[in-house]
């Protein structure tokens, strides 16, 4: 399984362009994976996950993807391989995205946030244990997801799934769903542009290969872009740990307000860490619009945001999460009160 | 933490086959003994000159020197600038930066608790940011100023001046127990204060989050931290 705990052998590609690195990756194949920060790939490659250590790897840090650009009118654009930490602390995101500033500062722990990168949060592979240690399980070129009937508690939906119940394991994604981001994809015929629900569509099969994001293996993210928040909009974020700090999220909660003096008229209300993607609270979104922020509704929104939720049963179970999505969206909410 | 042997990592293998040196050393004692001896060039692939290189370039992977995708396995000869002094040294696709500092070039100051970026015992800075090198492609550092805990005493530089005053500190207040986190504190606190001088108490958790500390002598290392940051602005409180 493990090699000495080094890095395997791997050959490196470098590209001065996106056209180029994925045509790099048209090249080589299944050979040849993409990597930006490393904290995600370099970390399985180590524990030599087997679907994860590729022969070659196509360095993308030094393409000119570095930047945060925000604009009153077209919103933000955030390219592929800005630092989690620019993010962070940049001070526009700070001024009109809170939910997604708030939730880039509580990825991980500063080294990582330094390192690891905007388009890396979104498209990482699930962290649950059993994948990152070889596991056989589908989204390691088997056919079983050993959390089902094992040992569940932080990495498993619940909200089902399909083959797969493993969580998707980013904050900066779920902030950008209720932001409704869009995202730029480079493909090998040109750039497209999609919802960032496309990218990150729950359990896809891609290539024959079980994953939790839509992208070819020959395609990668360019640019991530916000649009301009409506005027008096409010947002938080809130994010439940085992520990207070570099950790995954039990369960997580992204809230985007628009408020017309103390009524709400429009709600965006994202679970993160709970589904095997962020999950969207529709019942509690259309719960809250018409209503004001009060200790009720708050409540009310929050039992609404896990209604239909199917926690595991099986292996050691959990339903323990239900309650944290629902204390997260509370704690989320109550932020906001003004 | 293993230390890597030479003939447990075949692509290196050329520099101690030129070599007369007993087989049975490992690469650490072999570089200690190249360079003291006068011959360095040439004695084991790295050369190692003195001079104060302070290239600060804003993001940290903008020079990744030029790889020739026609043979992507080659080794690359980087020229790596640590705490002052410029360390050309070879360097293989897969060499994280905390496998050249400690086993190529015998900086073991830099510790290797986790290997997998989830303890922050083998922090360094990277132009003054705070990266795991276990974690952090040698190949990407080149041409970087990078400072380990060995870096306390550098002459003009305000990171050295920090990590000497974090040191004493670290003494004078207990910061350490068992210690075998207490070079990545020491990096994290500087890469805090440099960018932090008077730093919270939230601030100071805040930035130190990425380090465990497995004694839990988190108290011992926050009032370092604060005694240091304490000394550095002038004693006032």
């Amino acid at each position: 399984m493990s090699s000495n705990n080094e890095v395997p052998k791997f050959g490196l590609l470098t590209a001065s362009t996106p056209a180029e690195a994925v045509s790099l990756l048209t090249q080589y194949g299944d050979q040849a994976r993409i990597v930006s920060g490393g904290t995600d790939l370099l970390y399985t490659m180590k524990n030599g996950v087997t679907y994860k250590t590729p022969n070659y790897v196509v360095d993308i840090s030094s393409l000119p993807l570095n930047y945060i650009k925000y604009d009153a009118t077209d919103g933000l654009r955030i390219g592929a391989t800005t630092p989690i930490s620019a993010i962070a602390t940049d001070p526009n995101i700070a001024q009109y995205y809170a939910v997604l500033s708030q939730a880039a500062a509580t990825v991980a722990a500063p080294q990582i946030r330094n390192q690891a990168t905007a388009a890396g949060d979104i498209i990482q592979d699930t962290w649950c244990w059993y994948l990152r240690n070889n596991y056989p399980c589908w989204q390691n070129g088997g056919n079983v997801c050993y959390g089902v009937l094992g040992d569940n508690r932080y990495y498993q939906s619940i909200f089902g799934g399909r083959l797969t119940f493993a969580v998707n394991p980013g904050d900066t994604p779920v902030a950008y769903f209720a932001l409704n981001a869009d995202v730029t994809v480079q493909g090998p015929n040109g750039t497209t542009n999609m919802p960032i629900s496309q990218l990150l569509p729950g359990v896809a099969i891609v290539g024959g290969k079980v994953k939790e994001n839509s992208l070819q293996h020959n395609e990668m993210v360019t640019e991530i872009h916000v649009p301009a928040p409506p005027a008096n909009s409010v947002s938080s974020w809130y994010k439940v740990r085992a520990r207070q700090s570099f950790d995954f999220a039990l369960a997580s909660a992204a809230a985007v307000l628009t408020m017309n003096g103390s009524t709400i008229s429009a709600a965006s209300l994202v679970l993160g860490g709970v589904d095997v993607a962020p999950h969207r609270a529709t019942a509690a979104e259309s719960y809250l619009v018409g209503q004001s922020l009060t200790t009720s509704t708050i409540q009310g929104a929050a039992a609404k945001a896990v209604e239909g939720a199917t926690p595991l049963t099986t292996g050691t179970g959990n339903s323990f999460r239900v309650f944290l999505a629902q204390g997260a969206v509370s704690k989320a909410l109550t932020l906001l009160q003004s | 933490m293993g230390e890597k042997d030479s003939t447990a990592k075949q692509p290196h293998s050329e520099e101690s086959e030129s070599t007369p040196l007993d087989s049975k050393m490992n690469r650490r004692t072999f570089l200690k003994a190249s360079t003291i001896s006068a011959g360095v060039i040439g004695l084991g692939g790295i050369a190692l000159s003195t001079g104060n290189s302070t290239t600060v370039v804003q993001n940290p992977t903008e020079n990744l020197p030029a790889t020739s995708n026609s043979d992507p396995f080659a080794s690359q000869t980087v020229t790596l600038n640590i705490n002052g002094k410029s360390y050309e040294v070879s360097v293989e696709p897969r060499d994280m930066l905390n496998n050249v500092l400690r086993d190529d070039l015998g900086l073991i100051g830099t510790k290797r608790p986790c290997n997998r970026g989830e303890c922050g015992g083998c922090t360094v800075l990277i132009d003054g940011v705070a990266y795991m090198s276990c974690t952090y492609p040698a190949y990407r550092a080149a041409g970087h100023s990078i400072t380990t805990v060995e870096g306390y005493n550098v002459p003009s530089s305000t990171e050295s001046q920090i990590l000497n005053a974090l040191q004493l500190a670290w003494v004078q207040e207990d910061g350490g127990q068992c210690s075998g986190c207490q070079p990545g504190q020491i990096m994290s606190a500087t890469a805090l204060l440099l960018s932090n001088p008077n730093p919270t108490l939230d601030e100071i958790k805040a930035g130190m989050s990425g380090n465990l500390c497995r004694c839990g002598n988190y108290d011992g290392i926050i009032a370092s931290i604060q005694l240091a940051a304490q000394n550095l602005q002038g004693g006032s409180a």
